[in-house]
C-alpha cells in the first residue's frame, strides 16, 4: 500500500498567508548554504535552530549528498539562539555520521550557544572548533 | 339567365345532383331538338362557375349524330368539302353541331363553319380534328352499324372524358384560346339516343379540372339525354306515347344507374380520403410526438447547459484548491445521480513534489480510509493518462477489468460498483486527475450523464489550473514580501509590534511596509509607508525606500529631512509612482515624538487615559513631488502612551469612507490597554470582519509602559500546538524583557520560554498558554496545556536525542516545578531579576 502521504491542507499550502494575522514575518526558517570542496563540505547556518527549525536542519545534513561527504563542517557563526531540539540535532547527525565512519564538526560558536553546550555537558561529546580553518585542517 | 350556381372548383355529389335535375328542366318550354338543344347548352354556359362566381365555361357546345342522308342540304354543304366524286354513302353517320355558346369569336363567325359543324365519324379527319369527340364517340359505342331502331342498345354507355390542365392544353386549342380565355381544361360527356344517334357536349372551363371533378358529369350526360329524349326522332311514329314512357322508365333506369355508379365512385373516393386523412392524422401524431420528444431533447439540452453554467460559476470563483474540488465532485455527482463520486488530483508540493489526492462525495471518506491509491491498473489508466472518457454499464464485465494482482478487481470491502462512468480532467495537456463515479446497479449512467460529467471536468479543469496559478503566484509574492520585511529589531523601553496582512485576494505583493530604527543616541525611528499599486514592482520600490529610509534615518536626519530626502529619491527611483510615509521619531527617555507625515493617514496616539489624537496637524504631499519642506508635529509619549502607525487597508472598506474608518479605529485604540499583542489581534478581527480584506494591511503599535505598570505587568499568550509558537514566544519573551528594561535577562527567559512551549507543543499537542509576569524582584513564566502528563528532569547521557529540554530549564532557572489545574497542568520557572 504506497500511499503517498496527504498533507493537511494547511501544511500543503505551505506559507498561507491567507491563514490569519501572524507576526511579522511568519514562521522563521533556517538558510542553509553548502560550500562542497575536496572530501569536505561546508554547511553554514543562519538563524536560530530551535523546536521550529530543527528538522530542516536534520533534514538538509541527512540528504544524500551529504552522507557521502567524509567530513561535513556545519559552521554555526551566524547562529545566534539554539536550543534543547538543536542541540539534540547536532547529537544524532554526530551518532550517525560517526556509525557511519564519517565525520562531523561545528565551528563558530557564539557565546550562548556555547553556553547551552556547556549546561548539557555536550562540550565534551561533539566536536567543536573555533574554525572552518581549524575543522579541515584537523584532517 | 345569369344563375351561375355550381363551382366547378369544388363540385361535389350535390353539386352533381342539382345539376342534373337543373338541367333536365332547361328545355321544358322547347319545340325542337335545336331548342331543347340550346336551352342545355345555354343553361351549362350560365350556371357553371369558378371560385369567385365569374363564368366558369367561355364555351359549351352540343352535338349529335345525323345520317348523311338526313341531313339538310345547307348541313351536306357545310361539311369538310369533298370532290364530288366521293360523297358519302347515304348511311354514314355525321356529327353534326346544333347549339352553342360562348364568347370565342371565331365560332361565331361564319367563314369558320361554326354554326354548321359538320364531320362524319368515324373518320380520320375527325379523329386529327376533333380528337376528344371522336374518341367519345368511340367509346359510347355504336358504331355505324349498329342502327337499331327505336332502342337504347345494350352496348351503349354515357362517357365522360377530360383534358386536365397541362402543358398540352396550349398545344390542343392553340395559344390564343388559352391566352385570351384562360382555358385550363375540356369535358367531353355524352351518350346515346333513342334513335340510335348519339350527343355530345363539350365543355372548356377555365377552372381546371381534375378527374374526380370529371367523373361526375356521367350523370348530367344521363341528365341531358333525358333533357333531350321527348326531340328525338324525326317524326313520332304510331304508339308514341307507350314509347315515350319506356323510354323514359330506361332512361330513370340509367340515370339511377349512373347515380349509383357515380355514389360508388364518390363513396371510394371518400374511403379514400377517409383513409389518407387517418394516415395523414397518424402521421401528424407521430409528427407531433417527434416534435415533444425534440422539444424534451432540446429542453434537457438547456437543462444541462444551464447546470454546467452554474457549476462553472460555482468553480470558477473558487481559489481555495480544497474548496474547488469538493465543490466539483459534489456537483458532478449529483448530476450524474451516482451513488458515490470521487475525484483523485495531483497537487505539486513547495519543493515540486507530486502528490495524489482525493475527495469523495456521496459516501463517508472513510468508507475509502482502507484503501490504497489507485494504481494504474488497465480500468483506471484510460482515465489518468487522460486518454478519454470511459462509461460502463458493468465495469466487471469489461474486458479491462480484473487483471492486477492482488486484488484481482476492487479491493475487499470496497463499496459495490456495477455502473461505472470516468472521465479525465486535463489542462493543457496535463492531466490534473480525473472523475470516478460509481453505483451498485448496472446500467445507472446515460449518454446524459456522461456529458454532464465531461462538462464538469472541463469546468474543473480550468478553475484548477486557475487555483495552481493563484496559489503560485501567491506564494511567489508572500515570499518575496518577506525578504523584503525582515525582523524588527527591540528597542529598550518600548514594547513593538507589527502585522502584515496581505490582501485576500489577490495574488501580488503589494508595497507596504513599517519599519523600526534603533538610532545611535538611544532613539528610535519609526516608519509607515505605503508604495501605490501592486506586484514585484511596487514591491522592488518599497525595498529601496525602506533602506534609503534606514541610512537616512541614521545619518541623524529630522523627520521633515527624512521625508524630503525620500521625495526626491522617489523621482529618481520611480517617477510617477504615488507613495505617502508617516516617519516618527520616539525620544523615550524624554517622552518626545517627533513626527512628519507625506501624505499618509496620520499616525494615532493614546495617552496614558485613553483620549486618542489623530496627529494630522500638518501634512505633507507624498513622496515623489521634488524637494519640498515637510511641516513636523511635536508630541508627549509619556509613560503609558501608545502609538499606531498604519496603512489604508486597516481602516478602508467597501462601502465605508475612510472617515468612517478613522472614527472606528479611534473608538477601539481609546478601548483597548491591554496587551499590545493580544490588542492588535482584536482589532484586525473587528476591522477586517473576521479576515477579510481588500487590500494590504501593515501597522505598527509601539507602547510605553507606564512606571506603575512595570512592576506587576503580566503577558498572555495563547497558541496552537504548532512549532511556529516557539520562535513567536521567544519573540514575545525577548521583547518583554527589553520593554521590562530587563534585557540582561532576555537570553535566560528565551530558553525557559523555548523549551517550555516547545514541551507542550511537542508532548501535550493542546492549545496552550504563556504567561510572563513581573514581580517586585523575579520573573515568572508559566506554560499551561490541557494534558496532565507532567514532564520529569531526566538526565540524558550525553549522546541521547532529548530531554534537555527541561534538564536546560533546570540550570538556568532560579527554581521550576508543575502544577495540575483544572483541564491540565502549569509548568513554571522562576528566574531572580
Amino acid at each position: 500500500m504506497n500511499r503517498p502521504p496527504i498533507p493537511h491542507p494547511h501544511e500543503s499550502a505551505g506559507a498561507d498567508a491567507s491563514a490569519g494575522p501572524s507576526p511579522l514575518p511568519s514562521g522563521p526558517t533556517l538558510t542553509l548554504t553548502s560550500r562542497t570542496g575536496p572530501g569536505h563540505t561546508v554547511v553554514t547556518v543562519e538563524g536560530p535552530i530551535d523546536y521550529h527549525t530543527s528538522p530542516q536542519l536534520l533534514g538538509h545534513l541527512q540528504s544524500k549528498a551529504l552522507q557521502q561527504t567524509p567530513l561535513v563542517v556545519l559552521d554555526l557563526s551566524q547562529v545566534g539562539f539554539c536550543d534543547s531540539s538543536a542541540l539534540g540535532a547536532f547529537v544524532e547527525v554526530f551518532r550517525r555520521r560517526s556509525e557511519a565512519g564519517l565525520r562531523l564538526a561545528l565551528v563558530g560558536l557564539q557565546a550562548d550557544v556555547r553556553r547551552v553546550m556547556e549546561l548539557t555537558r555536550l562540550v565534551d561529546v561533539l566536536p567543536l572548533h573555533d574554525t572552518v580553518a581549524d575543522a579541515l585542517a584537523e584532517s | 339567365m345569369g344563375d351561375v350556381g355550381f363551382d366547378l372548383s369544388a363540385f361535389g355529389l350535390s353539386e352533381m345532383v342539382r345539376c342534373g335535375a337543373e338541367l333536365r328542366k332547361a328545355p321544358r318550354r322547347a319545340a325542337s331538338l335545336e331548342t331543347a338543344a340550346q336551352a342545355v347548352v345555354d343553361f351549362l354556359y350560365h350556371s357553371m362557375a369558378d371560385g369567385e362566381g365569374r363564368r366558369a365555361c367561355p364555351l359549351v357546345r352540343l352535338f349529335v349524330t345525323r345520317r348523311w342522308d338526313a341531313l339538310s342540304p345547307e348541313d351536306r354543304a357545310a361539311a369538310s368539302p369533298r370532290p364530288a366524286a366521293d360523297p358519302p354513302r347515304p348511311g354514314t353517320r355525321c356529327l353534326a353541331l346544333v347549339a352553342f355558346r360562348g364568347s370565342y369569336p371565331r365560332w361565331r363567325d361564319p367563314a369558320t363553319g361554326s354554326e354548321r359543324f359538320v364531320l362524319p365519324v368515324p373518320s380520320r379527319d375527325a379523329a386529327r380534328r376533333i380528337p376528344l369527340l371522336s374518341r367519345l364517340v368511340d367509346r359510347i359505342g355504336p358504331g355505324a352499324e349498329d342502327a337499331v331502331d327505336g332502342a337504347l342498345p345494350p352496348s351503349a354507355r354515357f362517357e365522360v372524358l377530360h383534358v386536365p390542365d397541362g402543358p398540352r392544353t396550349r398545344e390542343l386549342w392553340g395559344e390564343e384560346f388559352v391566352e385570351e380565355y384562360g382555358v385550363r381544361s375540356a369535358l367531353a360527356f355524352g351518350g346515346p339516343l333513342p334513335d340510335g344517334e348519339l350527343f355530345a357536349v363539350v365543355l372548356f372551363s377555365r377552372v381546371p379540372l381534375p378527374a374526380q371533378t370529371a367523373e361526375l358529369f356521367r350523370t348530367v350526360a344521363v341528365s341531358t339525354r333525358m333533357a333531350l329524349l321527348p326531340f328525338s326522332g324525326a317524326s313520332p311514329p304510331a304508339g308514341a306515347a307507350e314509347r315515350t314512357w319506356r323510354e323514359r322508365a330506361a332512361a330513370a333506369e340509367a340515370l339511377l344507374g349512373a347515380l349509383e355508379e357515380s355514389v360508388q365512385q364518390q363513396a371510394t373516393h371518400l374511403e379514400t380520403l377517409v383513409a389518407e386523412l387517418s394516415a395523414t392524422t397518424r402521421e401528424l401524431r407521430r409528427s407531433q410526438r417527434e416534435l415533444r420528444r425534440r422539444e424534451e431533447e432540446l429542453r434537457g439540452e438547456a437543462a444541462i447547459v444551464e447546470t454546467l453554467q452554474q457549476v462553472g460559476n460555482t468553480l470558477a470563483a473558487e481559489l481555495d484548491l480544497d474548496a474547488l474540488v469538493q465543490h466539483a465532485v459534489d456537483a458532478a455527482t449529483r448530476l450524474t445521480g451516482a451513488a458515490f463520486g470521487a475525484f483523485f488530483y495531483n497537487v505539486l508540493g513547495e519543493t515540486g513534489e507530486s502528490y495524489l489526492l482525493y475527495v469523495i462525495s456521496g459516501v463517508d471518506r472513510s468508507a475509502f480510509d482502507r484503501f490504497p491509491m489507485p494504481r494504474n491498473t488497465r480500468v483506471f489508466e484510460t482515465t489518468f493518462r487522460g486518454l478519454g472518457t470511459l462509461r460502463s454499464d458493468d465495469i466487471t464485465a469489461d474486458p479491462r477489468y480484473g487483471h492486477n494482482a492482488p486484488h484481482h478487481g476492487m479491493p475487499e470491502g470496497h463499496l459495490p460498483v456495477r455502473s461505472y462512468l470516468a472521465v479525465p480532467v486535463v489542462s493543457r495537456g496535463e492531466v490534473l486527475g480525473g472523475f470516478f463515479f460509481g453505483h451498485p446497479e448496472p446500467g445507472m449512467f446515460t449518454e446524459r450523464h456522461e456529458r454532464l460529467a465531461t462538462g464538469v471536468a472541463a469546468q474543473a479543469a480550468v478553475a484548477l489550473q486557475n487555483a495552481r496559478t493563484y496559489r503560485q503566484e501567491r506564494n511567489t509574492a508572500m515570499e518575496l514580501q518577506r525578504h523584503l520585511l525582515p525582523t524588527l529589531p527591540r528597542v529598550d523601553g518600548i514594547a513593538t509590534t507589527s502585522r502584515y496582512l496581505p490582501a485576500t485576494r489577490g495574488t501580488e505583493a503589494g508595497g507596504d511596509w513599517v519599519d523600526l530604527i534603533p538610532l545611535p543616541d538611544g532613539r528610535a525611528a519609526l516608519v509607515v509607508g505605503d508604495v501605490m499599486g501592486k506586484g514585484v514592482r511596487a514591491a522592488a520600490v518599497m525595498g529601496q525606500l525602506r533602506t534609503a529610509c534606514r541610512a537616512y534615518a541614521l545619518l541623524g536626519l529630522s523627520p521633515a529631512e527624512v521625508l524630503e530626502q525620500l521625495s526626491v529619491l522617489m523621482d529618481d527611483i520611480a517617477p510617477g509612482r504615488i507613495t505617502t510615509c508617516a516617519y516618527a521619531t520616539l525620544d523615550a527617555d524624554r517622552g518626545r515624538l517627533r513626527v512628519a507625515v507625506a501624505g499618509h493617514l496620520p499616525p494615532a496616539l493614546r495617552d496614558p487615559d485613553g483620549r486618542v489624537r489623530l496627529l494630522d496637524d500638518g501634512i505633507g504631499p507624498p513622496l515623489g513631488v521634488g524637494r519640498r519642506g515637510y511641516p513636523e508635529q511635536e508630541a508627549a509619549f509619556p509613560p503609558g502612551a501608545r502609538l499606531l502607525l498604519y496603512t489604508d487597508g486597516l481602516i478602508e472598506r467597501r462601502g465605508r469612507s475612510i472617515d468612517a474608518g478613522l472614527r472606528h479605529l479611534r473608538t477601539l485604540l481609546a478601548e483597548s490597554a491591554g496587551e499590545i499583542e493580544a490588542d492588535c489581534d482584536s482589532w484586525l478581527d473587528v476591522l477586517t470582519s473576521g479576515g477579510r480584506h481588500d487590500d494590504d494591511i501593515a501597522l505598527l503599535y509601539v507602547h510605553r509602559p507606564a512606571g506603575a505598570e512595570e512592576g506587576r505587568t503580566m503577558v498572555v499568550r495563547e497558541y496552537p500546538p504548532v512549532s511556529d509558537a516557539v520562535p513567536d514566544a521567544r519573540r514575545l519573551v525577548s521583547d518583554t524583557m527589553h520593554a521590562w528594561g530587563l534585557g540582561r535577562l532576555a537570553t535566560d527567559m528565551m530558553l525557559i520560554a523555548d523549551e517550555l512551549v516547545a514541551n507542550a507543543v511537542r508532548h501535550a499537542r493542546t492549545p496552550l498558554r504563556m504567561e510572563l509576569r513581573r514581580t517586585e524582584d523575579r520573573i515568572m513564566l508559566e506554560v499551561t496545556d490541557s494534558s496532565t502528563e507532567e514532564p520529569r528532569l531526566m538526565k540524558s547521557a550525553p549522546q541521547d536525542f532529548g530531554h534537555r529540554g527541561i534538564f536546560l530549564v533546570d540550570a538556568i532557572a532560579t527554581r521550576w516545578g508543575t502544577r495540575r489545574v483544572e483541564g491540565g497542568k502549569v509548568v513554571w520557572a522562576e528566574v531572580a531579576a
